[in-house]
């Protein structure tokens, strides 16, 4: 009985197996990281430390800084030209970067400065980026477990895909594995970090002119109450950088006039950057705050993210604090 | 003084929503290695060592969720102890009274330390609204009191065992290693089912030999099957219930039609998959937990449904609740009386709220229907027929109209769910979301004409043991596959 039942589930598994590695050159590519930008920019990185590349100046922090900070423009307008690479991430939050940063950026491109993009929101409560909780970066042995099971075995490996019957039917029937990986790699990152361009549109167009502006995202704060545990990870990154002998510049990120209605106020977003600076000048850190120059509804492609324009205003006048500040 | 941000007593407050350690769950891998663990130790150990030892493990298991509640659940074993030792002391003396006294410090301690922490903070809400719209503007006190994994579980257990001391039911337990052991076993601790003493003291105290292969080989299938109703069924569920039970603004009538149908099988699938891991994994140490669901939703009506449905509590509140108020006995308004007290109890057993209390108003106005129409009382052993078709089918729409309450946070959210029907226009549910409800469905309702069909479980194995591997090698690929996506802590974890 055991014998005849034990090699029946072995069989049955042994198919299953065998049926997906068939299969799995044309599934999507699986994704292993919490973000897809996380896993480009990390294989990105990989790219170019193998080619020996170091870097002088990267960009990191949230979407916002992923999508403003224009490595190539920035290394042009800056003295001296410094090589630039933008490692921030979407959905990039504090903890996410209190790993990410010291964890992946700093062994692969030996920064000499690091750009952390800060905004109000991001020393405010929200949402948390599941970080520990993707395959490549689930701490401990379970976390080694898995990642050796996902190594040995197509099963686990394409799992995520394998759950949804549609994605199994496309990638089998087009051939065209497809997947979010594939769509970020051609349509959203650049080959330096940096975002590729967007149409031009903005919160004005998006809510024309005569009719109220976007509403602010159902995240945003009522009134604004620091996270005491969110600013200490966010210094607690950038103390650990330092400790690494890595100058930082904190870079406060901006919103559009379209962000500030009520209950999400400009004061609440002052108070926000208030904090951040306050931080900074206790470390003696170069803050740079432009946000009040980068606030016009056509600079941004919704309230909290710039467009094409913006990204390229916000990157000349990051660019001029720079110089300013190295003389 | 108003306090806007109360700030929590360090030792009872860690608030309910960030209380979700749930690290040593049958779903994870950490229980995979857990279990293997215990049950090697167990039997490789004298004998004399084993019930030390599983009662470590049990409260390993129980500290890993928060290490701070092992020590209420160390006060309740402690009470409950002496109290049940002091009943049967009495017992010579023939000295009602002070046994009747004992009882009520046993029962009292109970429901006090389950009252405390289950029901402070919605006394205190209640009180709050009630100050305020009498136009006080109370003080909200600065305390927010965190539900311990498992107490209305154990507590239950607790007390029904110095209920049968004090009804000579059952000898006191003498060894105070063998009754820690009975309170806190770990296969049923944090979510049953709710042993009764008499069931599963006795397999405690007795010196236990290792499981024969069948026994072995029965566990480990349910502990699949269990898996596989948790990880496949009820989990893929859960982004459909919240989207029904919330989650959309403007839901319409299909979503939230699908929404309650899928909460439906969700519940179903996550506490009956996790009382078959529990008979399994406590079957590996040859202890026979009891059967907590017997296909509830092919009942022909609430009666068989509450005869098949969470049987452990179902049965503890008859024989401890019920009966004591009477039972069936007296007249026809004090029998509806008793009925509707335990099914109010009942919901509120479940949480302190008012959507409970009506789940459990529903449930005891159900049953005195019943009683007023006559329904069958008898269990059908078969499948059912097609002439039982029409009588499951309205069952299972009051069960899933009952359900609506349940879930729903708060009576409003209920009421905004009940809204949703009647919105014709609302967003409709996604094509996937639809064909996922109607194969969960499909799969539950499969799994359970199957369980009716096949009686005996072991001699369907041991007749078709290619076909069964077969069947164990497609749960565990469904297993693996659904596995590794976003852990949905077990429904009744929060009871």
């Amino acid at each position: 009985l055991f014998a005849r039942l034990g090699i029946a589930v072995v069989a049955t598994l042994l198919v299953g197996e065998l049926g997906v590695r068939a299969i799995s050159p044309r599934l999507p590519e699986p994704l292993t990281w919490y973000h897809p930008s996380a896993q480009i920019k990390v294989e990105q990185m990989d790219g170019l430390q193998a080619r020996g590349t170091g870097f002088d100046v990267v960009f990191a922090g949230t979407s916002q800084m992923a999508i403003a900070g224009d490595p190539v423009l920035f290394s042009q307008l800056v003295d001296g030209h410094p090589s630039t690479y933008n490692a921030a991430l979407l959905a990039g939050y504090p903890e996410a970067n209190n790993r990410f940063v010291p964890e992946e950026i700093v062994p692969r491109l030996h920064p000499a400065t690091i750009v952390y993009g800060v905004s109000s929101q991001d020393v405010q409560a929200g949402p948390e980026a599941p970080y520990d909780q993707a395959l490549a970066t689930e701490p401990g042995v379970l976390g080694a477990a898995d990642r050796w099971m996902s190594e040995r075995f197509a099963l686990v490996r394409h799992r995520n895909d394998l759950r949804d019957p549609s994605t199994v039917a496309y990638a089998v029937t087009s051939g065209d594995g497809g997947g979010q990986l594939a769509f970020y790699r051609a349509n959203v990152i650049g080959p330096l970090g940096g975002w590729k361009a967007e149409p031009v549109h903005s919160c004005r167009a998006v809510g024309g002119p005569d009719v109220a502006p976007a509403a602010p995202p159902p995240s945003s704060p009522v009134a604004f109450l620091a996270d005491e545990r969110r600013l200490s990870t966010i210094w607690s990154t950038v103390d650990r950088l330092r400790a690494q002998g890595i100058d930082v510049v904190i870079a406060i990120m901006p919103f559009a006039d379209c962000y500030f209605r009520e209950p999400f106020t400009v004061d609440n977003d002052r108070a926000g950057r208030q904090l951040i600076l306050q931080g900074a000048r206790e470390r003696g850190l170069l803050a740079v705050d432009v946000t009040e120059q980068v606030r016009d509804d056509a600079l941004f492609l919704d309230p909290g993210h710039v467009n094409a324009d913006g990204a390229r205003h916000y990157t000349e006048l990051l660019a001029a604090a720079f110089n300013a500040a190295r003389g | 003084m108003v306090m806007p941000y109360p700030r929590p007593l360090p030792l009872l407050a860690c608030g309910g929503s960030d209380h979700q350690d749930t690290s040593l769950t049958f779903n994870s891998l950490q229980y995979l290695v857990f279990l293997p663990v215990v049950l090697v130790v167990y039997w490789m150990l004298p004998r004399r060592a084993r019930q030390p030892w599983l009662l470590a493990a049990s409260y390993v298991f129980y500290a890993a969720f928060d290490w701070r509640f092992a020590f209420l659940l160390l006060f309740t074993t402690v009470v409950d102890y002496c109290v049940g030792k002091g009943i049967e002391n009495r017992d010579r003396d023939t000295d009602q009274a002070r046994r009747r006294r004992l009882l009520l410090i046993s029962i009292g301690v109970n429901l006090t330390v389950l009252g405390f922490f289950k029901y402070f903070n919605f006394f205190v809400e209640q009180g709050v609204t009630l100050f305020t719209k009498a136009g006080l503007a109370p003080a909200t006190p600065a305390l927010r009191v965190l539900l311990p994994f498992g107490i209305s579980f154990y507590t239950f257990q607790s007390i029904g065992y110095t209920v049968d001391v004090y009804r000579r039911k059952l000898p006191a337990c003498r060894n105070p290693i063998d009754f820690a052991t009975f309170v806190a076993y770990f296969p049923q601790l944090v979510a049953g089912p709710i042993s009764r003493a008499k069931n599963l003291l006795p397999q405690i105290q007795a010196p236990r030999d290792r499981p024969s292969g069948q026994q072995v080989l029965s566990g480990l299938l349910l502990i699949t099957v269990g898996l596989f109703k948790k990880v496949v069924l009820a989990d893929p569920l859960a982004p459909v219930v919240n989207a029904a039970f919330g989650g959309t603004a403007d839901a319409g009538t299909q979503l939230v039609a699908i929404g309650v149908v899928a909460f439906a099988i969700q519940i179903y699938a996550d506490f009956s998959g996790y009382s078959d891991m529990a008979r399994g994994s406590s079957r590996l140490l040859n202890i026979e937990l009891v059967h907590n669901f017997d296909q509830p939703y092919l009942s022909r009506n609430i009666t068989e449904f509450w005869r098949r449905w969470h049987i452990s509590l179902s049965t503890w509140l008859r024989d401890y609740l019920y009966i004591p108020l009477g039972g069936n006995r007296g007249t026809a308004t004090r029998v509806y009386r008793n009925l509707m007290l335990t099914m109010l109890l009942g919901g509120l057993w479940h949480g302190a709220g008012w959507n409970f209390v009506i789940w459990g108003g529903l449930h005891g106005a159900y049953l005195c229907i019943d009683r007023l129409r006559g329904a069958r009382r008898d269990l059908p052993d078969g499948p059912p027929t097609r002439r039982d078709l029409p009588a499951i089918v309205v069952t299972l729409g009051l069960v899933c109209f009952a359900w609506i309450f349940f879930r729903a946070r708060t009576f409003a959210e209920a009421v905004q769910v009940l809204q949703g029907f009647g919105n014709l226009d609302g967003v409709a549910p996604e094509s996937g979301q639809l064909a996922l409800v109607v194969l969960a469905v499909a799969s539950a309702f499969t799994i359970d004409v199957v369980q009716r069909k096949v009686t005996q479980p072991m001699a369907f194995v041991w007749r078709r043991p290619a076909l069964t591997g077969v069947l164990v090698g497609v749960a565990m690929l469904s297993v693996i596959i659904f596995s590794g996506g976003t852990s949905v802590p077990f429904i009744y974890f929060q009871f």
